[in-house]
């Protein structure tokens, strides 16, 4: 410390006066000495006549503010955004601790979004899907679900078979061999006449025994489902599930109504109806490669404009386990005549 | 329930011991921060956080002894924290005579209104030193332990200080 700090130390001892005689001694000799340190600090009396300054003025305050309510209701305050945290604390936990509870217990289930038929039994080390009924599987359905109006000829789409509806909906469990084997009966021709008798008011199909044998051959409809389904491991019907195993079925982009076929004019003219069901492959990026009549219309013209309109669209392709895979898409179209050809 | 019992025990005790800090101290703790942030509302704001934070200090442990020395402490952080951001955002007050307002009660006094033109123009070392020893009635030593320095130092940071209130008083 040089000469002229340890005067500043002693000026700042006399100015609080707690400076010893030695130190106002010492003090005295540097400013006697160093005229800058006189200038600045002033001699000792000057020290003192400026530090009674701040004594006048701290005896000058009259400033005597109240903070004891303030201070006590900022504390009550704090008080009670602490209880609050806590019983909001608290209700999380037993939030948290009662579902546990209920699913620990069993009063709460997460089921899964499976058919009613399928069960979920956990069975040793393995879980397997069982068939219970067949009550609940999807029907075919007898209403028209589009019905395109076309001058003179009325075209009817209807779908041939359950087999084509379950195929288009998207899977996330594999189907049980028992509902293939109820796809396979539905799409064979007892099940075809069974839908005769749901569309009774309208003459369907009258001319398609003359077609390429489509009423007498069963058609394979589930081709994509029937080639991924796991084998039986054991005679209850049930299936190993785990690895996870999905299959999503190709289907139209834009859905089914993305298929509009335009039978040529001659099919107008020959009053041509029935039902064309076709199948489609698709490879795995989903572009259609080829279009094949499992059952015929009984009209060329009305087959062809069908296999045109399935080639014509896009689809999205069969996904197993999310991997894009080629497939098949099944769907069948019904051509209604009103009989009148004349304005063709 | 024992616990529940303690906490609110502890927040008891802890609210007492607050009350008496306020009653004792808090006419000359207004008075320090207001010389050193040379604004009223403000320091009453300051010395309220002090007492707060002295309120949560003691419910954390009801047994720990708070001196006047720790008051001071965090009154003179948090001072020269408020002094610190005032540099970087000027407050512009709304009325007029919102300097006059924060002088008003002492501008009777030559002293007090030559005290703190001079402080206003000293660094907050400076500042709290003085203000510590010469307002507050601490020795060097004590508030040395405040401000966590030698006394030494602040005797030096005193003298400086005494020397920008000489400047001030030969001005006029």
């Amino acid at each position: 410390m040089t000469a002229c700090n340890q005067a500043e130390v002693l000026a700042g001892a006399i100015a609080l006066g707690e400076a010893t005689d030695a130190e106002r001694q010492a003090y005295r000799g540097h400013v006697a000495t160093c005229s800058s340190c006189l200038r600045a600090n002033g001699g000792e009396h000057e020290i003192e006549r400026t530090m009674a300054c701040v004594g006048q003025a701290r005896a000058d305050e009259t400033w005597d503010p109240d903070l004891t309510a303030l201070v006590r209701e900022k504390m009550n305050g704090r008080k009670r955004l602490l209880r609050a945290g806590l019983t909001v604390a608290g209700t999380c936990i037993a939030i948290s601790l009662a579902f546990n509870l209920a699913m620990v217990t069993g009063l709460t289930k997460i089921a899964p979004s499976f058919a009613d038929p399928l069960v979920l039994n956990y069975d040793g080390q393995r879980i397997v899907l069982e068939h219970r009924s067949t009550a609940a599987l999807p029907q075919a359905t007898s209403a028209p679900r589009m019905v395109v109006e076309h001058n003179v000829v009325t075209l009817t789409r209807q779908p041939a078979a359950v087999a084509a509806a379950d195929v288009r909906a998207p899977q996330t469990v594999p189907v049980t061999p028992h509902a293939q084997r109820l796809v396979a009966s539905s799409a064979s021709a007892s099940g075809a006449r069974s839908q005769q008798k749901n569309f009774g008011d309208t003459p369907i199909w009258q001319r398609g025994s003359g077609g390429g044998g489509g009423n007498t051959a069963v058609v394979q409809t589930t081709t994509s489902v029937s080639q991924t389904i796991p084998r039986l491991d054991r005679q209850t019907e049930s299936i190993v599930v785990a690895p996870a195993y999905t299959v999503r079925a190709p289907e139209p982009i834009g859905g089914e109504t993305a298929l509009t076929p335009e039978p040529a004019p001659i099919a107008y003219a020959q009053n041509a109806s029935g039902t064309s069901v076709f199948e489609v492959q698709i490879d795995e990026r989903g572009n259609p490669t080829k279009c094949s009549i499992t059952k015929s219309s009984g009209f060329l013209s009305l087959d062809d404009a069908v296999c045109r309109a399935a080639m014509k669209a896009r689809y999205s392709p069969k996904l197993v386990n999310g991997r894009p895979v080629p497939g098949s898409y099944t769907d069948a179209f019904t051509f209604r005549s009103n009989g009148n050809g004349e304005g063709l | 329930m024992e616990q529940v019992y303690l906490i609110a025990g502890g927040a008891a005790i802890a609210q007492a011991r607050v009350d008496t800090l306020v009653r004792e101290y808090q006419t000359k703790l207004v008075r320090y921060v207001r010389r050193m942030v040379g604004d009223a509302d403000t320091a009453l704001d300051i010395s309220q956080d002090v007492f707060l934070a002295a309120y949560r200090t003691l419910q954390a442990d009801p047994e720990r002894p708070l001196t006047a020395g720790w008051l001071y402490k965090t009154a003179t952080n948090n001072s020269i924290s408020h002094l610190r951001r005032k540099k970087i955002v000027r407050m512009l007050p709304l009325d007029r005579d919102h300097e006059t307002y924060a002088w008003r009660i002492d501008e009777r006094s030559a002293a007090s209104v030559d005290l703190q033109a001079a402080m206003s123009k000293l660094p907050s070392d400076q500042a709290s030193a003085i203000m510590l020893t010469s307002y507050a009635g601490y020795s060097s030593q004590e508030a040395a332990a405040i401000l966590g320095t030698t006394s030494d130092a602040v005797r030096q940071r005193v003298c400086r200080a005494m020397r920008t209130l000489r400047s001030v008083m030969t001005d006029y």
